[in-house]
Order: structure tokens, then sequence, then C-alpha cells
């Protein structure tokens, strides 16, 4: 059975214009969204 | 130095009322609300008038992937700073079964917060993102975690750095799953 893939969006902020929207990410943005890294807080 | 010295039995116009709103310590400038987004981005809020600003992020509920963080990047009109490893960040944590410390000094962004299923608050303060110089921050995090042998709450103090003199005039905040609050943004007064 096929799987949805995440859905990745932002909220975007404009100082300028003062409007706020949503969106999804781009492959792009995607693709640089940080990747967890291993840090020692308690799991 | 005080704006205007009042005396006794002096009248407190709109005027200068006015002018106590528009020069207090801490100036809103703009607010970003996500409910379950993976990014808030500001873009264009950083300007001339305020070197110095403090983002108070506010949770409203807690995140709904296990080991999820919250990250913090610079950005210069609606691109991110996320490549050259010019960001360094280190922090220390403390809950109840310990303390501990971590950073890296070449990253791709600076961490904001670290839990399982978190219901995580914390606010910072950014230096001179707009100026051409390095800009530095400091931040404070209360993450509470149900799960993942939890009940914990943690405190995290940490700080950030981007190591090149770019000026910013946004940032975004980025969690490796979805994160749900409401961030503010303030500028602190000049003199």
């Amino acid at each position: 059975m096929a799987t949805d893939s995440p859905k990745y969006t932002a909220v975007e902020v404009n100082g300028l214009t003062g409007e706020t929207t949503e969106r999804e990410l781009t492959d792009e943005e995607i693709a640089a969204l940080p990747e967890r890294s291993d840090l020692p807080l308690a799991q | 130095m005080a704006i205007k010295t009042f005396t006794t039995g002096e009248v407190l116009t709109a005027s200068d009322t006015n002018t106590y709103l528009a020069n207090s310590g801490l100036t809103y400038i703009t607010q970003g609300t996500v409910s379950a987004n993976t990014t808030l981005n500001f873009t264009s809020i950083f300007t001339s008038a305020y070197d110095n600003y403090r983002v108070v992020f506010t949770s409203s509920a807690n995140q709904t992937a296990p080991g999820n963080q919250i990250n913090l990047r610079v950005r210069s009109g609606s691109t991110d700073l996320s490549t050259g490893s010019v960001y360094g960040w280190g922090r220390v944590y403390y809950y109840s079964a310990g303390t501990g410390a971590s950073g890296s000094a070449a990253a791709n962004e600076i961490n904001a917060s670290d839990s399982n299923n978190g219901f995580v608050s914390f606010s910072f303060d950014i230096y001179a993102p707009r100026l051409t110089q390095p800009t530095s921050v400091t931040g404070q995090t209360s993450a509470y975690q149900p799960a993942g042998g939890g009940p914990f709450l943690f405190g995290i103090n940490w700080s950030g750095y981007v190591n090149n003199s770019t000026s910013y005039d946004g940032f975004s905040l980025i969690g490796t799953s979805n994160f749900s609050g409401t961030a503010r943004v303030y500028g602190y007064r000049q003199s």
C-alpha cells in the first residue's frame, strides 16, 4: 500500500508587506532542511 | 536616558504618551504562527531601526514526531543561509537525571531545541544581524518531553554564531518535523 510523503510547509511573514502566507516547500528547500543531529539529550 | 522627565502635577499629553510608546525598551515588530508546519520564515524584518532583537517563541502543542529539533538560520531576502558550515553553536542542558553539553563549530544551522514529542518554548536575542559583521545569538529553552524515557523537563541555555560579515534581514525557525506555536519579534531600543 502506498504511503503519503510527508508534507513540508512554510509560514512566511513578510516585514515589508505585513502579509503572512503559507505554502509548501520547494524540492530545493526540502533538500536543505537540517538533519537531526545525534545529540546526547536523554531519549 | 529618559525621553522626558515629568514633574509633579504635569499633564501627560497624547503626544508624550505616543512618544513613550514609540520609544519603549522593547518595540514589537511582528509575529508569525505555525500550526504543524515545517518552517516559520521571517523576511525583511531587520532594519536600520535596531541593531539587536528579541524573539519569543511560545509553543501551542506538543511536537508530533520523536526526536524533534527546532533550528535557527539567518536569511537574506527569501533565502536562508543553509550552506558553508559558517554557523557555530553550543549549549548546556539540565534535567532531572543530569546535565550535559554539546555543540558544533561548523554547522549549517543553530540548534535551539531538542526533545521527543516535546512542548518547547524559547526566547533568544540576536545581535547585529543586519550589520556587516558576524551575527551572534544567545538563547534559553524550556522543553517538556513526555515520552522517550520521560517525562523530562529540559532547560537549555544555548548560543550561536554566524561566522561571516553578511547583512541579514530575517531568520527562519526550522523543525526537523512539524512544530506549532507563535514567534514574536521585538527590537531593542538603541538609545
